[in-house]
């Protein structure tokens, strides 16, 4: 028995690494801007008992 | 904008007919990371690990980006060990496969960690996607 399968439409797919607690697309070499800002999201509102916890690096 | 689902595991595929290959999908596992040296440590992964999602909108009228925030938290106090902001464009189409490759690991200690995505709603931030993973390190 045998299937072919065909994509009506492909879902596009978008990749990211994580290297620690930095964000870089898959297939861009991790630079500082790459690690600053992966995407031009707005800052995401800090909850402050939830920061406090917080640990860099 | 909702997600249909969202999995960790050891790594992932796409297939030109549009189909996604996922390898060892993780559940009830326990990851054992090789340690230089106790924890708190970022830990280089000889063999990556992915957590892969798919997003999709509801109508025409949810057709933007997205902003969204990935946490990652340690076990115990559920410490933020990372948060980094993407997007999730779903402005020019209806659904989106969003993959992240952990190939560094900022481990805390043993037990379960916690990998969240966010999204805005209603003028508030909600989790929108949970998976969970136990992970031990060993001094090598």
């Amino acid at each position: 028995m045998s299937e072919n399968n065909t994509a009506v439409t492909k879902t596009p797919m978008v990749e990211y690494v994580v290297d620690g607690d930095k964000l870089y697309p898959k297939q861009a070499p991790p630079t500082r801007e790459h690690t600053s800002a992966a995407a031009k999201a707005p800052d995401r509102p800090k909850d402050p008992a939830k920061s406090k916890s917080r640990l860099d690096g | 904008m909702r997600v249909g689902w969202s999995v960790l595991c050891r790594d992932y595929g796409r297939l030109d007919d549009g189909s996604v290959v996922l390898h060892k999908v993780f559940a009830d596992t326990v990851l054992s990371l090789s340690l230089p040296q106790p924890g708190p440590v970022v830990v280089p992964l000889n063999l990556p690990f992915s957590l892969v999602s798919y997003w999709y909108r509801e109508s025409d009228a949810e057709s933007k980006v997205y902003p969204a925030v990935l946490r990652v938290s340690a076990p115990g106090d559920n410490k933020v060990i990372g948060e980094m902001q993407f997007g999730i464009d779903l402005s020019q189409s209806n659904s989106k496969f969003v993959t992240f490759q952990f190939r560094r690991f900022n481990y805390i200690s043993d037990g379960l960690y916690e990998f969240q995505v966010e999204v805005p709603e209603f003028g508030d931030w909600k989790v929108t996607s949970h998976n969970s993973l136990y992970i031990v390190g060993r001094v090598s």
